[in-house]
Formats: C-alpha cells, structure tokens, sequence
C-alpha cells in the first residue's frame, strides 16, 4: 500500500472510532429509562414533616410578600419548598416590566409562624453581568425550583438585547434553603445567538439526579421547549427538546400523570378573541408528546400554573376571563384536566390585573400560590387539605 | 479547559484585525518575529484584559456563546492568508466549506426560530442523523483527498473532548457569525464570478464583442 493511502486509511479508521465514542455516550434525555414509581417523585414534594401545621382545622389565608413601592412594579413571583417548614419565594421588581433597574427578589415563609422574612436582594443585572462575566443588559422572569436532593435552583431570565427576545436563561443554585447562593451559570438552549429562552413555571422531579423544566422560545415564533437537567455532576448536563412543533403557545406547566407520562399545559398566545389553555401528553417521559387539543380554561394570553394532588386530581390558577386579568381563579379537575370546576374566585376586580400565578404543594401538605397583586406587590395564599375537601362539597354547577 | 477554549475566537478575531489593520498602515510582520510577537501579546490583553467590567473577549461572548469548530476554523485560514500569504484551503474548497455551513444553518434555524416543525437541534445532543451525515461526508473528503477534512474531523474530535461551552453537536458545526460570515463568502464568489464574466466579454474599438482579454 502507499504511503499516501495508508494515511488516508488511517485517518479513516480515527474519524469511526470518534463517532463510534459519540454514539456510545448517554444522552441526558432518558425517556422511558427515566420512569420511576410516582410515589417516589410524586412531584417536589419530599417528605413530609412530622407535625403537618393546622392538619384538622380548615386553612385559607391570604398575606403580601412584599409591600408596595413607590413607582414600582413586582410580578412573576414562583414559589417552591426549602425545607424544615419553610417555603421561599422569588420575584422581580423593578419600575416597569423590562426596565434596567429590574432585580429579583427573595423571601421565605414559616409555615409555623405563618410569617414572611423581609424580602432580600438575590441579584441584579450589575451582579449578574459580574458572575457570569458576559454583558446583561436586563433581568426577567425568576423560577425557582427545589430537585430531589433538596437543592433549591433559581432559573432566571438574562436578556442581552432590549425585548423578551433577548433573553437567555441563568441558574444559581443554593444547598442550605436559599441562605447563601452559588455564582450565576448561562444555559446554552439554542443555537442562534443562544436567544431566546425564558421560564415561567416549575420542573418536575425524575430519577437518577434528574429534573424536567420547562422553558419556552419566543423570538419570531413562540413555542415550547422542555429541558432535561442531570444534576449528578458539578457540572450539570443538560439537553433540549421542542414539546411540540406547533406554534404560540408558551409557558408549559408540567404533571407527572403516571410513571411514565407527562401532561403539560400551554399559555396561549395565538391571535385568535377566545383563546384556551392548551394541552399536551407525553407517554415516554418528554421524547415525544401527543397532538395539543384545547381544554376548556379560557386564556387570556396570560400565566397561570398546575398541580396534581395526592389523589389525582388537577387543581389550577388561572384568569378565568377570555379578554384581560382581572379575574383570577383557583379550578379543579376531575378527569385529568378534562373538564374543570372553579373551586374559588381569588380575585376579581375590573380593570385591575392579578396574574402569573404559581401553586405548589409543600413538605408539610399545605398548598401556596403566590401572584401578582395589581402589578404592585406579591400575594400569598395559603390552604390546606381541610379547607380543599370543605370547598369542594359545596361545588356547585359553576363548570368551566 | 471550557473556561480557556471559548476565548480562542475573540483571540484569534483580534488577531486577525490587528493584522489587517497593520498591513493597511504599512506594518508588515512577514519575517519580523518581534512584530508578531508584539500581535500576539497584545491581541491576547486585548481578548482578555477587562476594559470597565468586561473584557473585548467576555462582549464578544456575550452575543455568542459559543463559537463553532467551522468559524474557529476559517478564522484560522484567513489569519494563515493574512499572516503568511499562504491558503489553507483552496478557492473552490473554501466556497463548498461555505455552501455546507449556509445550508446547515438555514436548516437548523429555520427549526430553532419555529419555522420548521422538525426539532433539528434537540437531535444535536445524541448519536442522530446528523453524525451519520458529518461522518460520512469526512469519510469521502478523505478519500477526495480535499483538506476540509480536517475541519470535518475536528467537529467530532472536539465533540467528544467536550471543550466547547455547548455539548450540541451542531454548535460545533456551526453558529451564527459562521451563517453570515459563509453569507457573505458565496456572495463575494457570486460577484467575481459576475465581474470574470464581465471581463472576459469585453468590446474592442470597433465595437465587437471579444471573450478573455
């Protein structure tokens, strides 16, 4: 054989070898790999704390987070256990949506005490810029997120450019309940400039150090997308799917249904007068996901978020109105998302705006939404078991 | 190793225009070791030195995360060109380099910007279509003997070292400074290839038409 030839023999045999090495490497999307019993993830929720506060008696309380400022707007508040009986909360405040001077705030609750701490600073756009050493021109829309381990994760917007289109997604990461923070991390989730990713709702919980997030796209056209972070590492792996290929629909909010299926729920954002959250299944945990059909919530091209309770049913906040924000409500779901009761109106009040709500359930069994309050302040709710089941009997015909 | 590899572009971008920039003023570097030196060094504090908060490195970073194999790799040429009037890749490789790079990327953004249903860059992350497609085209480089073989190879080699900020498979073929700097190559071979043409076709005293004067 020639010298030459040889070569080129050679370097063939280096280049299959190199692509054998990637086809052997372990994507971070598991897909069925990644069923585990329900029980076991049974979304964020833990374990739960021995002595549940106000385990009998029904609960329903409503408080502010943060007080209302002069010239100041807060909005996208998310809300996730921190563990020994406490939640934290996350939102941003700042002079308008997208304004320069927007910074993320936090906060925790006791649920004992029922009390909120005097909401801290977690980062601006000055410190931001700092630790991720890249230029960010504004901050948006904070998640935050507790994984298996306990870890609690901020995932928040860092836009580059002036719009929503500009945003890509940072994370820091806390290992003692949000008390101390690591430095800010980039997510590169697109291969355009890396633009343009947001959040809005939380993740849900899988095996073998792994979490689902959702995330969506919004420069030109608006469209889903779902996250698979691996957390076994340092350095956290992850990859990024589209949930669906069909377009304005935005702000996917999850629920492991079964072991291996996943249900999101979209915002809609298409132009039509009377739009309705949207809906998806996945039955190989995110691969591949079913057609999106409407259910029968109205949308107002507004957030709202979902949960699943411990016996199945779906409990939602959403603006229960076709046209703008000024009703909020708290609805359930008895078939999977099916059909839908309105189990309470939390707000409404014409002309006014609550919106972005976030629901979750916490180690302790109680259920907390936080919102945003007339674009000013924070509100929570907190309920319980008690207070469900109570509302729950006295439901009327009022069907969505 | 992440950290030090995704400042090689920025590096080699002032390089590249500090090079430029001399040869324009008269500052020739070829067989002064000194000057090329002092390009060095100074592209390197330029790339890394933080002016205010930032460096020129960090800005350059922050638009675009990641820069690909492909436009790290035609940097390279244009520098070697620059530096040393020698061409890497010849003219007719150089535009086939460029072809490939504009059509992947249409591709894969008209999916990523939700023009195109097909999800192009989740597929990036593991073994896909895509692999099959690079590993055959560098194959048959290979035995072409055309040299964007080396660029073809060192998408996969570079994928498997992990050292690019992104683990997706196409941020190593490509981004988007490659998409317009590609762009903006076919459309340079478009208008010589219109200004030979005009050339060749040129009409003497008489007024006739005659071909390659």
């Amino acid at each position: 054989m020639e010298y030459k030839s040889m070569i080129r023999f050679l370097g063939s045999i280096f280049v299959i070898i190199f692509y054998l090495m990637a086809y052997s490497m372990e994507p971070a999307f598991q897909g069925k790999k990644a069923k585990a019993s329900v029980s076991a993830i049974n979304d964020n929720v833990v374990s739960y704390d021995k002595n549940p506060p106000h385990e009998m008696t029904p609960l329903f309380q409503e408080n502010f987070i943060n007080k209302e400022a002069e010239g100041k707007i807060s909005h996208v508040s998310s809300i996730a256990p921190i563990g020994k009986g406490k939640m934290g909360a996350v939102w941003y405040s700042g002079e308008r949506e997208l304004a320069f001077d927007v910074a993320i705030y936090f906060s925790s609750y006791d649920e004992y005490a029922g009390t909120w701490d005097e909401p801290r600073k977690l980062i601006d756009k000055e410190t931001s810029s700092k630790e991720l050493n890249r230029f960010v021109r504004k901050l948006g829309n904070p998640l935050l997120f507790r994984d298996q381990k306990g870890n609690l994760w901020l995932f928040y917007a860092a836009l580059i450019a002036n719009g929503w289109s500009g945003s890509t997604i940072a994370y820091k990461v806390s290992h003692d309940g949000g008390q101390t923070w690591s430095v800010s991390r980039k997510m590169l989730l697109s291969p355009f400039f890396n633009l343009s990713n947001n959040v809005k709702n939380k993740g849900i919980n899988l095996p073998n150090d792994t979490f689902l997030l959702p995330v969506y796209h919004e420069f030109i056209n608006k469209y889903p997308q779902l996250v698979s972070v691996n957390t076994s590492d340092e350095d956290i792996k992850y990859d990024i799917r589209k949930i669906t290929a069909e377009r304005d629909m935005i702000q996917p909010s999850l629920i492991l249904e079964k072991e291996d299926c996943i249900s999101s729920f979209f915002r809609n954002s298409g132009k039509a007068s009377n739009r309705f959250i949207l809906s998806a299944k996945s039955m190989d945990m995110g691969i591949s996901w079913d057609k999106t059909t409407k259910t029968p919530l109205p949308n107002p091209d507004s957030g709202f978020d979902v949960i699943k309770l411990e016996n199945g049913n779906y409990v939602a906040v959403i603006n229960n109105s076709f046209t703008d924000r000024h009703d909020l409500s708290l609805v359930i779901s008895y078939d999977k998302g099916s059909s839908w009761k309105v189990l309470r109106v939390l707000e409404n009040y014409p002309a006014r705006e609550y919106s972005y709500p976030s629901i979750i359930q916490s180690l302790n069994g109680l259920y907390h939404i936080t919102y945003t309050y007339e674009k000013k302040q924070v509100k929570h709710i907190v309920f319980n078991d008690t207070w469900l089941h109570n509302i729950e009997k006295g439901l009327d015909e009022r069907v969505l | 190793m992440k950290e030090y590899f995704e400042y090689i572009f920025p590096f080699l971008l002032i390089l590249y225009i500090l090079s430029w920039s001399g040869r324009q003023i008269g500052i020739s570097r070829k067989k002064n070791s000194i000057i090329s030196l002092a390009t060095i060094i100074l592209s390197a504090i330029l790339c890394l030195l933080p002016i205010g908060d930032l460096s020129i490195g960090d800005y350059m970073l922050s638009f675009n995360p990641s820069f690909s194999v492909g436009i790290i790799s035609l940097l390279i040429i244009l520098l070697t060109k620059e530096l040393s009037g020698r061409e890497l890749l010849r003219e007719k490789d150089l535009l086939w380099f460029s072809i490939w790079n504009l059509s992947i990327s249409l591709i894969l953004y008209s999916s990523s910007l939700g023009f195109i249903g097909t999800d192009m860059y989740g597929a990036g992350y593991h073994f896909s279509l895509i692999f099959v497609i690079t590993a055959a085209l560098t194959l048959a480089m290979i035995f072409i003997k055309s040299r964007l073989y080396i660029i073809f190879t060192g998408y996969i080699v570079v994928f498997n070292l992990k050292i690019l900020p992104s683990d997706n498979f196409f941020d190593h073929i490509t981004d988007g400074v490659l998409f317009f700097a590609s762009a903006i190559i076919i459309l340079r071979f478009i208008l010589r290839y219109k200004g030979i043409r005009l050339v060749n076709y040129q009409t003497d005293p008489e007024g006739k038409l005659h071909e390659g004067i």
